[in-house]
């Protein structure tokens, strides 16, 4: 009889912990894929212990310091190191006054032990499509800050995330932060998550929506749908109808029912149809974009 | 001990080769404290003959039916009847769907 794919014991591996990014990089470009960047590990052990990775090596990213901090500066936005955790993003107060999205979708994810293991950077990394953190983060227009031997560079997030658990980054890359650019006042954002229960369950369909007005006119908007691809998508087909706009009922309905036409889902026994899925999508849309315009006020 | 949830969550489900889907607690949701609504239990002493001093067992024999209640609420509400839990929203959508395509 073939043998259950199962959760087995962590296969042996060497553990590597550089202190500084350089380190980290250099150890990352000397053994390719070899090496694999540790940062919470509650994607990556989990994976080990269904060999769906072995690597040789475990580069842990802890002790590099200063890549778990949260910084919010006026001019330059939010900035977020790569190793902070999920809880950290959701009770930081400084995330709380500037981006309350964040710490919105950062308490959907998981439960309090994953949320106090896992990162930003690993759910970033991981490109999963329904990682929680995503929608929100390209909704405000993040950007994610690679590290590798030759420096840095800044790649939008919404082109960082290539298909399901694959990215841009090379093997011998690191992301080392991710920067939310700064929004203007009059804005304002909702995180949506669907899912079979409340808690420590992968949602059906996710929604992230930020909007900003001048004198009742849809100046910007964004609305990113998790879940329902092989990556968050971005649905720009339904923001262009509201940009530039009047923010009515009926313009909301029809942006929501172009959301649900952007939505790809795949039918499964249990997360639900296709078409489940994407008439659910476009209700949740609409719902965000009108939690998203009561945040704002008149 | 939980009343009415396994009839608006747990589900047994296997592919075509008879492997379970959910065959694990990632997979077989039970319900978390999120999900639970505030219960009240109401006793209703009775004398039983067949039990030691008049006592009766009080486990899962309550539990049946919740399930018709929930069924019937859904009914009630707007007017499907559902037949095959658990009762999930996805159930309840594609019997809305059916409806509606009856009427036209």
């Amino acid at each position: 009889m073939k043998k259950y794919p199962s959760v087995r014991r962590l296969p042996k591996f060497e553990y590597i912990a550089p202190k500084t990014l350089k380190e980290a990089v250099d150890f990352l470009s000397k053994h390719k894929k070899a090496a694999v960047p540790l940062a919470g590990g509650t994607d990556l052990l989990l994976n080990m212990k269904r060999r769906a990775v072995v690597p040789q090596y475990l580069v842990a990213l802890k002790n590099i310091p200063d890549l778990d901090t949260i910084a919010y500066t006026e001019g330059q936005g939010l900035r977020i190191g790569a190793l902070t955790t999920i809880h950290a993003i959701e009770t930081s107060l400084e995330v709380k006054s500037t981006y309350p999205i964040l710490s919105q979708a950062a308490a959907t994810l998981g439960s309090i032990q994953i949320r106090n293991l896992g990162t930003v950077g690993g759910n970033v990394c991981s490109a999963l499509p329904s990682a929680d953190m995503v929608p929100s983060l390209v909704a405000l227009g993040a950007q994610v800050k690679i590290i590798n031997g030759a420096g840095e560079k800044l790649v939008p997030l919404e082109d960082f995330i290539t298909n399901v658990g694959k990215t841009v980054l090379a093997v011998d890359e690191l992301v080392a932060e991710l920067q939310v650019p700064p929004l203007p006042s009059h804005g304002g954002g909702t995180y949506i998550k669907y899912a079979q229960r409340g808690a420590k369950a992968l949602g059906i369909c996710n929604v992230a929506a930020w909007i900003a007005f001048a004198q009742d006119i849809c100046t910007e908007v964004k609305i990113c749908l998790g879940a329902v691809g092989q990556t968050p998508i971005r649905a720009v087909a339904a923001e262009s109808v509201l940009r530039k706009n009047p923010f009515t009922p009926a313009t909301v309905k029809a942006a929501a029912q172009k959301a649900s036409e952007e939505a790809q889902p795949r039918s499964s026994p249990l997360r639900g149809s296709a078409e489940y899925r994407k008439t659910t999508i476009g209700v949740l849309t609409e719902r965000a974009l009108l939690s998203s315009r009561a945040q704002i006020g008149s | 001990m939980l009343l009415q949830f396994p009839w608006l969550y747990e589900i047994s489900l296997y592919n075509k080769k008879g492997v379970p889907l959910t065959g694990s607690m990632r997979t077989y949701k039970i319900p978390t404290a999120l999900d639970v609504p505030k219960l009240k239990n109401f006793h209703i002493l009775v004398h039983d003959p067949m039990g030691p001093f008049g006592a009766k067992g009080a486990g899962e024999t309550c539990t049946t039916a919740i399930m018709a209640a929930i069924r019937n609420a859904i009914e009630d509400a707007v007017g499907i009847r559902l037949c095959e839990p658990p009762f999930t929203p996805e159930k309840v959508f594609e019997a809305l769907k059916a409806k509606k395509e009856g009427q036209k």
